[in-house]
């Protein structure tokens, strides 16, 4: 079957300075995989440039998703297709309710996919069922979006806005930082949620701390732009256990 | 080089027999004001950019422009939301509508019947703000007006339905016209209004130069809508002075869409103690148009408040000025006054003239302005963007949300939709109900 995502051998520069240095990643079908990796080893890179961030170079390297290639598309199309970022700093728009971006969005890709658009009261009834699922207040849908928005919150709302567009591929960039422990319980649950045969989720963390409530199929770690090692979610224990300098270490003997 | 003195000085003279043939009788004081004015406007001339008040907005082009006064026309159609309804067209009264139920409450006089029955009235409110003697256009328009509206809020009265003034300029479609609409509202003690006030009509060849005068006594409260849309190319210079006493409250919502050249100048003088004002600004400038929004705030009494916020959104080669003064006289103890100005420019030839100048003469005061320029957020447009939602639509959206905390202070619905319709359709974002704050069923 073909992988929901395949990178392979994936360059990328950021004023002009390389950051992804040759990434090979295949996530299947239904899958959970993590991606780990120190600060600056190209994390949220990764997941702007499979978002459709315009100012990174790509200089080498493609991306299939679902087999078909995925960077000549607009950030809008990816969406439309069913690619969702769960932001690490979720942006805030004074001025846009969260009610009508989440609603403008929906119907967005609901259009893109043939299906009738949803007036405000389908829609309302479709997103109260969400907010319930993520202990979110009603009140959250008349505010602009994330503004004065707590930490938590943010995230909240980014997974509830991933609930409500219903994607085939999350990508979910440091979903856990800045969370506390029952605010990244409610958003892993959420999250678990969502897991279905026919989604894949990638997961981007520092920490390992996420991964106990997001269990991942495989985990992979990122270090200086390069996917260093795979393995299955025992993997992210052991870095847990021994930092990222052991494989660092590692990675240097190995090179001599 | 012209000499826009002698343009003035010109004007009068060439208008001479329009001056001295007025349509109506005037009592002799009101007629020796006017002569006033006149005498003013002959000494003052057209202001050149080197006066401050005039730095960033030439009027060299009215001043080289041989104008003819606009005649009485018929009126355009009428909205048909509910409301007091008053018709300028070029400046002469032609319709106004009082609903029975606010009959006894608030007069309506046109000029000619101020200056028959009520003398008084107008000797005691007529010109008494206005700074013709200073503002060379309310000199222009003192002097020339034919007609005018007065309007009179008997005290202790809440008028409910808003008051529309329409301002209409109809061109003939001959020469160069210009229109002098004069209005007066009066607010008597404790009573509370709102006046809506809007522009259209007009074309390249119209000059709409008009005077407004609000006063507000003990106690009243106004909420003051100015919509400009007039045609493209319209030059329009209209000078509202509101004069407010103590524990007043006045709301001004000035918004310009339309014309070519567009002054819209808010004076307002806190004359009592405790008078509030909110001052809301909005303009939208595209092509070539200047939009000049100038506001001059007095405190003359102690523990008054002035809040301003002011904002811009510029295309094309668009031209905008703020200019924003607070004044605040020696005894005016406890003055809390705000200014913020922000403008968002669309294009890179778009360009905005900001000019803050607080005059402060009393110690024990809050006084803070702001100003900001910016262009639209990348990091918002792909936010956006990432949730399906297309460039444009996204570029829309932002473009409205910038607007948004002005417009929803707007109370008036239809002037609101209005707005909001204009903004929407000028920027190709589909029009959805929803994005005007219905709240959750």
């Amino acid at each position: 079957m073909q992988p929901m995502l395949e990178i392979r051998d994936l360059h990328v520069q950021v004023e002009g300075k390389e950051i992804l240095k040759g990434v090979n990643l295949v996530l299947p079908v239904g899958q959970v995989h993590a991606i780990m990796g120190p600060n600056g080893s190209g994390k949220s890179t990764l997941a702007a440039v499979l978002a459709g961030r315009e100012d990174y170079e790509i200089t080498r390297g493609e991306v299939l998703y679902q087999g078909r290639s995925l960077l000549e598309l607009d950030p809008e199309e990816r969406a439309r297709e069913g690619i969702f970022l769960a932001f690490q700093y979720p942006v805030e728009i004074p001025g846009v309710t969260n009610m009508y971006f989440l609603r403008a969005a929906v119907n967005a890709i609901r259009k893109h996919r043939g299906l009738p658009e949803l007036d405000a009261m389908d829609f309302l009834q479709l997103v109260r069922e969400k907010l319930r699922l993520l202990h979110m207040d009603e009140s959250l849908l008349k505010r602009s979006v994330n503004e004065g928005f707590s930490g938590g919150e943010k995230k909240r709302n980014e997974i509830l806005q991933m609930a409500v567009l219903e994607p085939r591929l999350c990508i979910m960039d440091e979903t856990d930082s800045g969370l506390d422990i029952d605010a990244l319980r409610v958003v892993a649950d959420g999250v678990n949620s969502l897991r279905s045969p026919d989604r894949s989720i990638l997961v981007i963390t520092h920490y390992q701390r996420l991964l106990n409530y997001i269990i991942p199929d495989q985990v992979h770690v990122l270090l200086d732009g390069r996917i260093v090692r795979s393995g299955p979610k025992e993997l992210a224990l052991e870095l847990e256990a021994k930092g990222y300098g052991w494989l660092e270490q590692e990675l240097m003997t190995s090179k001599l | 080089m012209l000499d826009t003195r002698q343009a003035g000085v010109n004007l009068i003279e060439q208008w001479s027999a329009f001056l001295r043939n007025r349509l109506t009788k005037e009592p002799r004081p009101i007629l020796s004001r006017r002569q006033a004015a006149e005498a003013a406007f002959a000494e003052l001339g057209y202001p050149l950019r080197k006066n401050e008040d005039w730095k960033y907005t030439n009027v060299s082009l009215i001043a080289q422009t041989v104008w003819q006064p606009a005649l009485p026309a018929t009126p355009p159609p009428l909205p048909d939301w509910e409301a007091v309804r008053i018709t300028l067209v070029n400046g002469y009264l032609v319709d106004k509508q009082v609903p029975l139920s606010l009959t006894g409450k608030i007069h309506i006089y046109s000029w000619r019947e101020a200056c028959h029955q009520q003398v008084e009235l107008l000797d005691a409110y007529w010109n008494q703000v206005a700074r013709w003697s200073q503002h060379p256009f309310a000199a222009l328009n003192t002097a020339c007006f034919q007609d005018a509206v007065i309007v009179y809020v008997l005290p202790n009265q809440d008028i409910t339905l808003p008051v529309h003034v329409l301002v209409h300029h109809e061109y003939a479609g001959f020469g160069a016209q210009a229109a002098f609409p004069r209005i007066l509202f009066v607010l008597g003690d404790h009573s509370c209004a709102t006046l809506v006030e809007s522009y259209s009509g007009g074309s390249d060849r119209c000059f709409t130069c008009g005077v407004v005068e609000l006063i507000l006594e003990r106690s009243a409260r106004l909420d003051y809508y100015k919509v400009q849309q007039e045609k493209e190319g319209s030059i329009h210079i209209v000078q509202a002075y509101a004069r407010l006493q103590a524990q007043t409250e006045l709301r001004t919502h000035i918004v310009s869409t339309g014309g070519g050249l567009v002054r819209n100048e808010c004076d307002i003088r806190l004359e009592g103690q405790q008078g509030t004002c909110t001052l809301n600004g909005l303009y939208l400038a595209r092509g070539r148009q200047h939009i000049d929004n100038h506001t001059e705030i007095e405190h003359v009494a102690p523990a008054c408040s002035s809040h301003e916020l002011y904002k811009g959104i510029l295309t094309n080669r668009a031209h905008g000025v703020f200019h924003g003064k607070i004044y605040v006289h020696p005894g005016a103890q406890k003055t809390d006054a705000k200014q913020t100005n922000q403008a968002l420019l669309l294009s890179d030839d778009a360009e905005v003239d900001s000019k803050p100048q607080l005059e402060i003469y009393a110690d024990d005061v809050r006084c803070t302005h702001g100003a900001t320029v910016g262009q639209l957020d990348e990091r918002q447009l792909f936010y956006l963007r990432t949730r399906g939602i297309s460039y444009e639509q996204a570029r829309s959206l932002l473009i409205y949300a910038f607007a948004e905390d002005i417009i929803a202070r707007i109370q008036v619905e239809p002037v609101r939709f209005q707005l909001e319709d204009m903004l929407l359709a000028e920027e190709g974002l589909p029009l959805e109900s929803e994005l005007r704050r219905v709240p959750l069923p």
